[in-house]
């Protein structure tokens, strides 16, 4: 995605360059590199960050070099995306120089020590509900950055942000419960490049997108863990192996062992596990099937999965939950069912397969009118150049 | 991309059959897979046309047997009427459907009531277009009618002229051979092209031709196309000629039948006639033009766009009409000949270059997203994929599999009934799959010390965490995961064991009954 911004920045004479900043990866490198036209600058440091939470929010390593880059390179603008491997330092140092700053919030590490305001116990956070910080949940997923008063020391380090850009409104929803100010975010969603197809390697794959059409095939891509709501669609197997005539899941991405064994006690002729499947080589196979599922049970941001599929004209069945419904118009260009509803999900299979051949197409070829119209690179820089004009000027 | 063409057949000669050859042309120059689907046999085709060409059933269309169609990014359905391969566009659902309407002629037109039954199925079955995303017709008079009759929305309609082959159809002298058959020497020459259906009004041809041999004498008909193969022709053909022989000009109808080549027929004509009162396009009124022939055509159907104003137009059903307007053809030599100049220009519009390039921006406009190639398979041997296979489909789990033969036999087989045990023995596995969790997910720190509470259980949470980070979180993790392959073999052995003992019994039971066998037989 950074690559990609750069990338098509450069191509509309914006001068940019990268600086990869990285203090979870031990590696110990600091190189210049020129990545098809791209400069890159990659860091990373010989030891990465103690458990140390105070350490998390602020490493004076990555103060030091942000600063040592902003004074070589000038910038008028920086743009800062996932940040939680570089700690909240990049923020202190563009203050210091008097740059502006942009952020793209990419999840809910402002809010959440875990990224995800999603609790051990399955159940969602309510970020207004502790205003002060983490929520008491357990420590399931890795914790990072866990300080007391976390929510606003962050938000007096985030203090200079001109904009927060968000792919989705949800995400903006999310932070302004939590006490940010609503003027302060541009939505901007994602935009992925419309390229041809690349074909799959493997065999199976290969079999898979050459049967399309004899089947009808639902499609589960991404990684196998909990908060992507896989158990809803285990619960729901049964209930379209027996109601959805011809029915076949296809699941491509790894995960917890507890999810593939249980997918691989049902029949092999119905859910078949591709293991991960290389992302050049995942529109085929999106192309290839009927419905893409993303059954998240998490606020998603703007999954990439939903703009993947659409591209390449497969309508998708979400979870109505974060960034989900802004990107699926409910029975245009896919279906909304509620998280975790494993008969809400059969539901709709079972609708999308009753619907007329050409009604089904129409909503193939609406699908990809959307990601050629929203999801594209171009969509996405064009509001992306608006925000920075914007930024530049106040 | 993949592209399939459906028609009813594939005949070379006739209008539909040279369209389909044209675009199988089209779409292989543009690097497409390209296929055409017809339910009879090709008749006169070209070998490389006839190489793509399946004879199909609705059946296998529809049941996805033929992988090139199942698997078309662009479905373009001819419709020369109702046929069984049109059913299939009910079904498709990905790609892009494009209807292809080549008119039908309404039946009160048809003038015979033999298959006429067959029109009104024709008629109705274009309803079958809103199945389509898009509909292709040679006419804006097709489009009208669509529009009209079925509420077609006129923006997803394309008028595509057909394509004549100009290189064919040039301006020439008349050929000696023909002049001399049909006894044409010094004589005007009327022609008319096309089937002697119902809706062409032969008679009006014939009257007019009475009306403008009393002004010029040495003036012939000459009718070409096809009157036989068709009953419903018979009838009017017979009405026609003894309207001629009651006129008393039958020695001056000339009735050709069916001919090879068109081009020589249209050299030997002075007027191009016709009174049809319903043409979706008129091939044969661009074909007139591009060998020079001024025309002379009824206001009706697509004509009059055909034509533009490099013909005459005359009342349709009215012979006084169509007899003056030849007239003045014939005797003003500056209007003949500005009628002509205009004809071949106006026929420019109908090159198959012009046609090609619309194509292509419909085709262009119409397909969103293509489904990938994917190259056929290389042939593997038999014991090799079974080795592959596996491999793929498991990953990297290292877990113990059932022996293949009893996994095979279970598929074969029919669903056993499960016993009693091995009921008690699911559940009891699936409640040690249940309880190999032993992490406390839902445990939560916390304090309820007023104030200083949270800080506390900060505090407390992490106090430990240097411990519980690289330690105990990970060698919990390990453990339940272990747990739960644990549980996961147990199943499998239990499965097994099930197995064996059905197995078991079942080779008891063989041997107890070979033993009674032997028995007997030693008695």
């Amino acid at each position: 995605m950074v690559y990609n911004t750069c990338h098509g920045l450069l191509q509309r004479g914006v001068d940019a360059s990268i600086l990869m900043i990285n203090a979870r990866i031990p590696g110990g490198q600091d190189r210049y590199r020129d990545v098809q036209g791209v400069p890159v600058h990659e860091v990373t440091y010989r030891s990465h960050l103690p458990g140390n939470p105070f350490l998390q929010t602020f490493d004076p390593r990555i103060y030091r070099d942000v600063m040592a880059e902003i004074r070589r390179v000038q910038p008028d603008l920086v743009h800062v995306h996932n940040v939680s491997g570089a700690t909240l330092a990049p923020f202190v140092a563009c203050r210091r120089v008097n740059v502006p700053v942009l952020l793209t919030l990419h999840d809910h590490w402002l809010l959440c020590p875990n990224n995800m305001l999603y609790k051990g116990d399955g159940a969602l956070c309510d970020p207004a509900e502790h205003p002060r910080g983490c929520s008491h949940c357990f420590r399931r997923q890795d914790f990072w950055a866990n300080i007391p008063w976390r929510r606003q020391i962050f938000a007096r380090l985030v203090q200079n942000v001109r904009f927060f850009i968000s792919p989705s409104q949800k995400l903006v929803d999310l932070h302004v419960a939590a006490g940010y100010n609503p003027a302060r975010f541009r939505v901007v969603p994602n935009g992925i490049k419309p390229a041809l197809f690349q074909t799959p390697s493997d065999s199976l794959v290969r079999e898979y997108v050459r049967e399309s059409g004899l089947f009808r095939t639902l499609l589960l891509a991404g990684a196998m863990v909990e908060s992507k709501g896989i158990k809803t669609v285990i619960e729901a197997l049964p209930l379209l192996a027996r109601y959805v005539d011809r029915f076949r899941l296809l699941v491509a991405g790894r995960g917890e062992d507890r999810f593939l064994a249980a997918l691989r006690r049902f029949d092999p002729s119905v859910v078949k596990l591709l293991g991960q499947v290389p992302f050049q080589e995942m529109r085929a196979l999106y192309a290839a099937t009927d419905l893409t599922v993303i059954p998240s049970v998490w606020y998603e941001n703007s999954p990439m999965v939903i703009y993947e599929s659409m591209l390449a004209g497969t309508p998708v069945l979400g979870s109505a939950i974060g960034g989900i419904p802004e990107l699926i118009q409910h029975g245009e260009t896919g279906y909304l069912f509620s998280p975790g509803d494993a008969v809400a999900l059969t539901e709709r299979v079972i609708q999308h397969f009753a619907r007329s051949a050409p009604e089904r197409r129409a909503m193939r070829r609406r699908c990809v009118e959307f990601a050629h119209t929203h999801m594209t690179l171009d969509c996405y820089l064009d509001r992306l150049q608006q925000v920075y004009d914007e930024a530049l000027e106040a | 991309m993949k592209v399939s063409l459906i028609n009813l057949n594939l005949v070379a000669e006739d209008a539909i059959g040279t369209c389909i050859i044209n675009q199988v042309h089209f779409f292989r120059r543009r690097g497409d897979d390209v296929h055409v689907y017809v339910l009879h046999p090709p008749h006169n085709v070209p070998t490389d046309i006839e190489e793509v060409t399946s004879v199909v059933t609705l059946r296998e269309l529809i049941e996805g047997q033929e992988e090139h169609f199942r698997l078309s990014d662009l479905y373009i359905y001819h419709y020369p009427g109702r046929h069984a391969l049109m059913e299939s566009i009910r079904g498709i659902d990905r790609g892009t459907v494009i209807f292809y309407y080549h008119n039908v002629t309404p039946p009160e037109l048809w003038g015979s009531d033999i298959g006429r039954d067959a029109l009104m199925r024709d008629i109705e079955g274009s309803a079958l277009v809103h199945y389509a995303d898009l509909c292709i017709t040679p006419s804006p008079f097709n489009k009208q009618d669509l529009v009209d009759r079925l509420g077609y929305a006129p923006d997803r309609i394309c008028v595509l002229p057909l394509a004549v082959a100009l290189e064919q159809f040039t301006p020439g002298d008349r050929d000696p051979k023909l002049v001399q058959r049909y006894e044409l020497e010094g004589q005007q020459v009327l022609l008319f092209v096309g089937r002697m259906a119902g809706n062409k009004r032969i008679d009006i041809l014939i009257e007019a031709l009475a009306r403008v041999k009393s002004q010029i004498p040495n003036t012939k008909l000459l009718l070409v196309g096809d009157d036989r193969s068709n009953p419903a022709f018979r009838p009017i053909v017979a009405d026609a000629r003894a309207r001629a022989a009651e006129l008393g000009i039958a020695r001056d109808v000339i009735w050709t039948g069916r001919v090879d080549e068109l081009p020589p027929y249209f050299r030997l004509a002075d007027v191009y006639v016709t009174a049809s009162l319903h043409e979706g396009f008129g091939q044969p009124l661009v074909e007139a033009m591009a060998c020079g022939v001024p025309v002379v055509a009824a206001r009706a159907g697509a004509m009059p766009w055909v034509l533009g104003d490099a013909g005459l137009l005359c009342e349709p059903g009215s012979a006084d009409d169509l007899a003056e307007k030849v007239l003045t053809v014939l005797r003003d030599t500056g209007l003949r000949q500005t009628l002509i100049e205009r004809g071949l220009e106006r026929v420019q519009a109908f090159s198959l270059e012009r046609y090609e390039a619309n194509l292509a921006e419909i085709v262009e406009k119409a397909v969103t997203h293509t489904l990938p190639e994917i190259p056929p398979e290389p042939v593997v041997e038999a014991g090799r994929e079974a080795e592959i296979q596996p491999a793929a489909e498991a990953g990297e789990e290292t877990q113990i599999q059932p022996p293949t033969e009893a996994g095979e036999e279970a598929q074969t087989q029919p669903a056993p009934v499960i016993p009693r045990d091995e009921l008690v023995l699911s559940i009891l596995s699936d409640e040690i799959m249940a309880q190999s969790d032993i992490a406390l997910r839902g445990y939560v720190v916390r304090s309820r010390v007023p104030l200083l509470g949270p800080f506390i259980a900060w505090v407390r949470r992490n106090l430990t965490s240097h411990l519980r980070e690289p330690y105990l979180d990970p060698m919990i993790e390990r453990q339940v995961a272990l747990n739960r392959r644990m549980a996961e073999w147990m199943q499998r052995a239990v499965a097994l064991w099930t197995a064996s003992i059905q197995r078991q019994a079942e080779l008891e039971a063989r041997v107890e009954a070979l033993e009674a066998q032997i028995e007997a037989l030693s008695h």
